[in-house]
């Protein structure tokens, strides 16, 4: 499986995860991690952090590649 | 008085930003893709413009409202979505697209009747989706001016196919830009004020939110939307995969000059989406929550919210930002759906003059003059169909409306898209079975089910009793079109393995 799959499928695990949680572990996303901040949440900024870093890793790694291609 | 000044400029900027457009408007190019010369950076607000509709600011907060932590689904599915687009789509869209996604379609497969059925799955997508926004800009300006909501939505219906018609792809990125940089600004000062009533303390302003909540225990519990597992899981899939097969979305890659650009505009609009969602999900909902919620300044003679749930975020501005505040975010969320509505519509006018005039019915053979005259009378076509259909659905929830029609794009464009990218097996005939089976099924348990069977139509139960149906449509989309390609043993279906190879070979 190639990268761009990878981390496709890593980000979609997580909203999967968080989509099924609601219905089938409420109890397990409303565990607190620290005083209001619950499982849940922890959950939700990962989504929405999880996605950005992935993105730059990968649009710089695909600039990096582009580069290559037209040096050579 | 205020928000009547706010709302007058932002239909003075944009209707400038219109005829600017329209003087650098002249050929097909430019009407469609912005001659292809839109940056990475403004092609990414662009697209969070373009995807931050009324459902985001109105809709969202009018779910954590009422449900908490449940509208964390809703917010989460568009970061997946952007994620298959980075990650797997933007290169081969940039690469091998021109006006519409159904040009990558059509490169591998019989180019007629791929062109007839994703124009159909587009324009049944763009046309409901247009709808829901027209739902929220009339309850928007029905509650500010109290004019009735027909003429409400007539006015957001007018000012579309002037946009749309008069400037083309060009007036409406700008618009769109526009709208993002206000929306992103205004949201993150609303978050501030809300947090200012609250002493900067999280902790006093969830204990008061939890305190009125009346969707579950407290506010961050999940299960206030009640979903049972397939509907939780139906309506995931409807909008992460709706998302991603959005044609008003997708056709923004074909604005930029390469495939570097695309990329670029994806994570812009990633980032523009995931800092709005955690300032709506983590501060303005629950402000919401807290200075809303039974407040008899916003609560109308029977109880209910002024306006609907939807308005709750408006209110709030009202509230901790005063009668100026609230104008400009009256504006902001009127502005949002101007910019919405407008993608969408040039979507569905690029289905109609470009895909079924210009390529199935004069087959390629058309002069540009031809095309755009085509193009808008086709906008107030869509104009007047989008009028009707905004008031017969007046008062339903957007973000509910938003995932219906995610639904057919979850069930129909995306999954021929990506099998057209990724699977060789693909044929024409597979396309066609399991696109036309996609579109029948989602339209199809759409109104038979409680949202439109019940909440439109007014019977007692609805005939299929879930709510979200992307779950079957979708999956029954993809196995009708594996299960049709594989057996197809016709000559076109080598024809279509074979150019398989050959678009592989052209995307490098």
């Amino acid at each position: 499986m190639t990268r761009p799959w990878i981390y496709a499928i890593s980000v979609f695990a997580l909203f999967a995860l968080l989509v099924a949680g609601v219905p089938l572990f409420p109890h397990v996303l409303g565990i607190s991690v620290s005083g209001q901040f619950t499982v849940g949440m922890l959950l939700f900024i990962l989504l929405h952090t999880g996605p950005l870093l992935l993105a730059l890793l990968y649009l710089r790694s695909r600039d990096r590649e582009e580069q290559a291609d037209h040096s050579k | 008085m205020t928000a009547i000044t706010c709302f007058l400029l932002i239909i003075l900027i944009t209707v400038g930003i219109t005829i600017v457009a329209s003087r650098r408007t002249h050929t097909a190019d430019d009407f469609y893709i912005a001659g292809g010369k839109i940056g990475g950076v403004a092609n990414g607000l662009a697209i969070a413009g373009d995807f931050m509709s009324a459902a985001t600011l109105l809709g969202i907060s009018a779910i954590i409202f009422n449900a908490g932590f449940d509208a964390a689904i809703y917010l989460g599915a568009p970061l997946a979505a952007f994620s298959i687009l980075i990650f797997l789509m933007t290169d081969k869209l940039q690469k091998l697209g021109r006006y519409t996604f159904t040009d990558i379609v059509a490169a591998r497969l019989k180019e007629r009747p791929t062109r007839i059925l994703v124009a159909i799955t587009t324009l049944a997508f763009s046309i409901m989706y247009l709808m829901v926004q027209v739902v929220g800009a009339g309850s928007l300006i029905q509650i500010l001016f109290g004019i009735e909501y027909r003429w409400a939505v007539l006015l957001v219906t007018a000012l579309m196919v002037l946009y749309v018609a008069v400037g083309g792809m060009i007036a409406t990125t700008w618009v769109q830009i526009t709208k993002a940089v206000m929306l992103i600004i205004g949201v993150a000062v609303l978050a501030m004020l809300s947090l200012a009533a609250f002493d900067f303390n999280f902790s006093t302003l969830y204990a008061a939110a939890n305190q009125k909540f009346e969707g579950g225990e407290y506010v961050m519990a999940p299960g206030g939307l009640n979903l049972s597992t397939l509907s939780a899981l139906s309506l995931g899939l409807s909008l992460c995969f709706g998302l991603a097969g959005s044609p008003h979305l997708l056709m923004r890659f074909f604005t930029v000059p390469d495939a570097r650009a695309a990329r670029q505009s994806a994570g812009v609009a990633l980032g523009a989406v995931a800092f709005v969602n955690v300032l709506l999900f983590f501060v303005i909902g629950v402000a919401a929550i807290a200075i809303v919620k039974g407040n008899p300044a916003y609560l109308d003679a029977n109880g209910n919210i002024m306006g609907g749930a939807n308005m709750v975020s408006v209110h709030l501005a009202q509230a901790v930002g005063g009668d100026v505040f609230f104008g400009i975010m009256a504006a902001i969320a009127f502005a949002t759906i101007l910019a919405v509505v407008a993608g969408l519509t040039l979507a569905s006018v690029s289905a109609i003059s470009h895909d079924l005039y210009a390529k199935v019915l004069k087959d390629g053979d058309v002069d540009e003059v031809a095309q755009l005259r085509v193009s808008r009378y086709a906008t107030v076509a869509v104009g007047v169909l989008v009028t009707i259909l905004g008031v017969l659905f007046e008062g339903q929830n957007i973000a509910y409306l938003v995932s219906l029609a995610l639904t057919i794009g979850a069930s129909t464009n995306f999954p021929l898209l990506i099998l057209s990218m990724y699977w060789p097996g693909l044929t024409t005939r597979g396309a066609v079975a399991g696109g036309a089976v996609g579109l029948i099924l989602s339209v199809s348990l759409i109104v038979l089910g409680p949202g439109v069977w019940v909440g439109v139509l007014g019977y007692d139960t609805a005939i299929f009793p879930e709510a979200y149906p992307a779950l079957y449509s979708v999956l029954l989309a993809f196995a009708t079109m594996w299960l049709v390609s594989s057996l197809d043993r016709s000559a076109q279906g080598a024809r279509d393995r074979q150019s398989f190879s050959t678009m592989v070979a052209t995307d490098g």
